[in-house]
């Protein structure tokens, strides 16, 4: 009995160490200009913010992730970007399991009316409309720049694992949203 | 441990690891670079 009594009062010393750091981090990370891969941050400040006609998106195939800011509430998101056909998304993964729906919160409040932010990358601002797509033909090279950048796929990437990758975002496994201009 | 000083234990330990994440920041992006192993690892 006594040992069993020291065991739950170290589990129990370990999960409050572990929420108290969880959420030291995430208070922390929420006041910052930005954010990191795993806790959302503040509102961006840094960059200039751009206007006239759209970039040639395609630099954005040598950057890894990006940052979104959501506006309401305002919250920034570090996440992967995808170029295709001049147009520019971004992809939230796991969303239909449990992990998926406590870390990815932000493409949950995108799809349900949040969806007008900023994207930042190169310390460029740009305002942004986020749309979801979740069929179409579009897909199919958002599936193949998914895979050769994000999964290390050779290119060209066979039309089954484009079909394979497409099929995931249709089942709702993975969210795509454009990131159109406003 | 009497109860007393288990939660003695608990409220310094608590406070430790706050001021360890606010004043090491390196201590922090560690812990956050082994978190994104362990979701990229486990959300499925």
């Amino acid at each position: 009995m006594k040992i069993l009594k020291i065991v739950l009062q170290m589990l129990g010393f370990v999960v409050l160490l572990g929420a108290v750091t969880i959420g030291t981090l995430r208070v922390q990370r929420s006041s910052g200009d930005g954010a990191t891969v795993v806790f959302p941050g503040g509102e961006m400040i840094a960059g200039e913010l751009h206007t006239g006609p759209e970039p040639d998106w395609s630099f954005t195939d040598d950057i890894f992730t990006i940052e979104l800011q959501l506006n309401d509430p305002m919250a920034t998101r570090r996440i992967f970007i995808l170029e295709s056909d001049g147009k520019i998304y971004v992809v939230s993964g796991y969303m239909k399991s449990f992990l998926g729906k406590v870390w990815k919160e932000w493409a949950f409040d995108a799809d349900a009316g949040n969806d007008e932010g900023v994207l930042r990358v190169n310390n460029v601002r740009y305002p942004r409309k986020l749309v979801r797509i979740e069929e179409g033909d579009v897909l199919n090279g958002v599936a193949a720049k998914l895979l050769a950048k994000y999964s290390g796929v050779p290119t060209p990437v066979s039309a089954e694992a484009i079909a394979t990758a497409r099929a995931d975002i249709e089942d709702g496994n993975s969210w795509i949203f454009e990131l159109a201009p406003r | 441990m009497t109860l007393r000083n288990y939660l003695i234990l608990c409220a310094a330990g608590s406070v430790l690891t706050v001021l360890i994440l606010l004043l090491v920041p390196s201590v922090g992006e560690s812990i956050e670079a082994f978190l994104i192993a362990f979701l990229s690892t486990n959300a499925n």
